[in-house]
C-alpha cells in the first residue's frame, strides 16, 4: 500500500496504485464475486461469455452497483464497502477512469466538449493526460472535434469515449469492451495507445472483453468468469496451455475431453483426470513426442473456413467412448479432396492422430457421455 | 413521367389509396374541429370592437394583473416543483407512486372544487387563514389568492410534465459525469438541466397556459381582482358576447405563443439530444 508522501511527489516519484477488491455483488441466482489484487501497471483482462458478470464486476469497483458483501480498496482508501458500516466514496472523488458499454456520450455536447468534459484536476500525484491535440491526432478524431455525437458512426463514437475517458486523470482505468465497432485496422492502435497510457501513468488497468485473443492482447493476466464468479486467474501466455478445469477449458476453446485413464497408466495418479483435446492443436499421424496419439473412427467431415472440421470417434483400447472434433487445415483447395482421401479423412475410415500437448485437467463433471 | 413508370408507381399507391384517404379525411376533420373556436373567434371580431372594448383607461387592467398572477404562480413552480419532480424522476423518495398520485389528485379534480375546498383550507376562518393574517395576507378575494388558484389549477402540469422531462434523462449520463469528476450540482448543471431542457420547457409552456386560463378555481376564492378569464366571463353577463369576445382574443394572444414555440424547438432539439 502506497501512502501519499508530498516529498516523492516532489521528486516526481510514480506512485504504485494499487487496487485490491473482494466482494459480492447481488443476489442468487444473479450473483457476482470478484477477488482481484492490482498493482503498479498490471492489466488484468475479464475474458468470458456474455452474462457472466465482467460488466457487472468493473461496475462494482467503480462504485455503480452496491455491493452484498466485501469492499472495494484503491490504494489507501476504501471506497466501497458492505459492512460493519456501509462505506462509499462518491463517484466523482473515486478518481476512476471508466469506459462503459454502451459509452454514453453526452448528446448535447460536441465532441471535443465532450472529450475535454472532465473537470478532475490532476493533481494530488496523479499523471497529467495527453495533450488533447496528441490524443485527438492518435485517435484519428481531429476533423471530427466541432461534430455533435448524433452525426457519428458507432466506431466514432466508440473512439470518442476512449479519448474522453483517457484525456481524465484516473489512478484505476477500467475498459468495458473497449473493441466494440472498432474495425480490424483501429484494434492494434488502440491497443498500443491503452497499454502506453497506462505504462506512462503507472496505474492498474482492467479490460472486459468477450474474445481471448483481445484479452492476450492487452493484458498481462486473464481472470476467465463464468455465472459470476473468475474461474481462473493467470498469466495471458499461459492461460491456454493450463485450463484448470473443463469450464475453463472449453471458454478457451477446447471441445473434446478424454478420460485420461484410457491410456493405460502404470498408476492412479491420472484418475478422474481428463485430456482436454483444442480442435487446432491436433495433427494426422503418429507422433508420441508431441502428445497423446488417439486412434478412432471418421465420423464426418465438413468444411469450415478454409478448414475441414473431422469428427472422430476414438476407438482405444479401454478407451471410455469419445468423439473429439479436430480442424484440419488445408488450404491448397485444388488438392484438398485428395488429401482427404490419402489420409483417410473420410467416414468410416480407421484414422490416427496426435493431440498436441493436451492438458490434463480434473474431470469436473460425471464422465464425458456429452458430445462436444 | 414515362410511360413505363406508371403501372409501378400505380400499383405501388392504390392500396395506399382508400385507407389513407379516409385516415387524412378524419385527420383534417378533427384539425379543424381543433381550431374551429379560434377560427370563430377571429371571424366574430372587427378591430372596431377590439378598440372599443380594450382602448378605454384601465381596460387592460386584468391582462396585467393575469400576467403578473402567472408569473408569479409559474416563479413558485419552478422553485419548488422542479426538485419534486427530479426526486420523482430519479425514484428518491419512498412510496414514490403515492407521491405523484399526490399530485395528480389537483388534475383530476374539477377546479371548481379546488376553489371550494381552498376556501376550507386557507380561508379567513381556518388556521392556515389565521396564520396568513399574521403577514397580512388574506387568501380570500385578493391577488395573492388568484396566485394560489393558479398555482394548484397549473403545477400538476408542470410537475409531472418535469418528471417525465426527468425520466428521460439517461441516469447513465450523470453517472459518467460524476465518474469525471462532477460534484452533483455540477452534473445538473452540465448533463441533467440541458438534457432535460426541451421537455421542461413544454411542460412549463402548458403551465403557463393553464395558470393564464385558470378559471374555476378563481372564480370562488378570487373573484377580484379580475384577471384576463375572469373579465372575459364577467363580460360575457354584463355586455355580452361583443365585451367579451376581445378579452378572449387577449388571452390566446398571450397564453397561446409561449406553448406553441416551447413546442416547436422542444421536438427540434429533441431530435439532436438522441444517439
Amino acid at each position: 500500500m502506497t501512502e501519499v508522501q508530498p516529498q516523492a511527489q516532489q521528486l516526481a516519484i510514480k506512485e504504485d496504485h494499487t487496487l485490491t477488491a473482494n466482494f459480492v455483488v447481488g443476489r442468487k441466482p444473479h450473483m457476482v464475486s470478484a477477488q482481484l489484487q492490482l498493482r503498479g501497471n498490471s492489466k488484468l483482462a475479464l475474458f468470458g461469455p456474455s452474462g457472466a458478470g465482467k460488466t457487472t464486476i468493473i461496475e462494482a469497483i467503480a462504485g455503480l452497483a452496491r455491493l452484498e458483501s466485501g469492499w472495494v480498496q484503491l490504494d489507501s482508501d476504501i471506497l466501497s464497502q458492505a459492512s460493519p458500516r456501509s462505506r462509499h466514496v462518491a463517484l466523482w472523488q473515486r478518481t476512476i477512469g471508466l469506459l462503459r458499454q454502451p459509452p454514453g456520450l453526452f448528446p448535447h455536447l460536441s465532441v471535443l466538449e465532450n472529450i475535454t468534459y472532465s473537470s478532475r484536476p490532476s493533481r494530488n500525484g496523479l499523471v497529467t493526460p495527453l495533450s488533447l491535440s496528441k490524443l485527438l491526432e492518435l485517435l484519428d478524431l481531429t476533423e471530427l472535434a466541432s461534430e455533435m455525437p448524433y452525426r457519428l458512426s458507432g466506431g466514432q463514437l466508440q473512439r470518442v469515449a476512449i479519448a474522453r475517458v483517457l484525456y481524465s486523470p484516473f489512478k484505476l482505468l477500467l475498459l468495458d469492451e473497449p473493441y466494440t465497432g472498432l474495425d480490424a485496422s483501429w484494434r492494434g492502435a488502440l491497443t498500443k495507445l491503452v497499454i502506453d497510457e497506462v505504462d506512462r501513468r503507472h496505474v492498474p488497468c482492467i479490460v472486459v472483453t468477450h474474445d481471448l485473443a483481445q484479452a492476450q492482447e492487452v493484458a498481462d493476466e486473464i481472470a476467465i468468469i463464468q455465472d459470476g464468479r473468475i474461474l481462473q486467474l493467470a498469466p495471458a501466455d499461459e492461460i491456454v496451455k493450463k485450463p484448470n478445469s473443463k469450464e475453463v477449458a472449453q471458454l478457451l476453446g477446447y471441445r473434446s475431453f478424454i478420460a485420461a485413464t484410457s491410456f493405460g497408466n502404470k498408476d492412479n495418479k491420472n484418475k478422474d483426470m481428463v485430456w482436454a483435446i483444442h480442435p487446432q492443436k491436433v495433427i494426422l499421424g503418429e507422433h508420441h513426442k508431441f502428445g497423446v496419439v488417439l486412434q478412432g473412427i471418421v465420423k464426418s467431415v465438413k468444411p469450415a473456413g478454409v478448414e475441414w472440421e473431422v469428427e472422430m470417434e476414438v476407438t482405444q483400447p479401454n478407451s471410455t467412448q469419445a468423439t473429439i472434433t479436430f480442424m484440419h487445415n488445408h488450404s491448397f483447395d485444388q488438392f484438398a479432396q485428395d488429401l482427404l482421401v490419402q489420409n483417410n479423412l473420410r467416414p468410416g475410415c480407421q484414422l490416427t492422430v496426435t493431440a498436441i500437448d493436451p492438458p490434463l485437467i480434473p474431470n469436473s463433471r460425471p464422465p464425458v457421455s456429452k458430445r462436444m | 413521367m414515362s410511360s413505363y413508370l406508371l403501372p409501378q408507381n400505380r400499383s405501388m399507391a392504390s392500396p395506399l389509396k382508400v385507407s389513407s384517404a379516409i385516415a387524412i379525411a378524419i385527420s383534417v376533420l378533427v384539425w379543424l374541429a381543433m381550431l374551429g373556436p379560434v377560427a370563430a373567434l377571429l371571424v366574430h371580431l372587427s378591430p372596431s370592437k377590439i378598440v372599443a372594448t380594450l382602448a378605454p383607461p384601465g381596460a387592460l387592467d386584468p391582462l396585467f394583473i393575469s400576467l403578473e398572477a402567472s408569473i408569479l404562480a409559474l416563479f413558485v413552480l419552478v422553485i419548488t416543483g422542479t426538485p419534486l419532480a427530479w426526486l420523482l424522476a430519479r425514484q428518491k423518495l419512498p412510496a414514490g407512486r403515492v407521491w405523484e398520485t399526490g399530485v395528480l389528485i389537483p388534475l383530476l379534480m374539477p377546479p371548481l372544487v379546488i376553489g371550494l375546498l381552498l376556501i376550507y383550507l386557507v380561508g379567513p376562518a381556518t388556521p392556515i387563514g389565521k396564520v396568513l393574517a399574521e403577514i397580512h395576507l388574506t387568501a380570500s378575494n385578493t391577488f395573492f389568492a388568484l396566485v394560489l388558484a393558479e398555482i394548484y389549477e397549473s403545477a400538476p402540469y408542470y410537475i409531472l410534465g418535469a418528471e417525465a422531462a426527468f425520466t428521460k434523462v439517461d441516469k447513465r449520463l450523470e453517472e459518467n459525469a460524476a465518474l469525471l469528476g462532477d460534484r452533483w450540482p455540477r452534473t445538473l448543471r452540465r448533463i441533467t438541466l440541458p438534457l432535460a431542457a426541451p421537455g421542461l420547457a413544454t411542460s412549463l409552456a402548458t403551465a403557463w397556459a393553464r395558470a393564464m386560463g385558470a378559471f374555476g378555481a378563481v372564480i370562488i376564492i378570487a373573484y377580484h381582482p379580475y384577471g384576463l378569464p375572469m373579465k372575459t366571463w364577467i363580460n360575457l353577463e354584463e355586455i355580452g358576447l361583443n365585451g367579451s369576445l376581445p378579452y378572449a382574443l387577449c388571452l390566446i394572444v398571450v397564453a397561446l405563443p409561449l406553448p406553441i414555440l416551447a413546442y416547436l424547438w422542444s421536438s427540434r432539439a429533441q431530435g439532436r439530444l438522441t444517439l
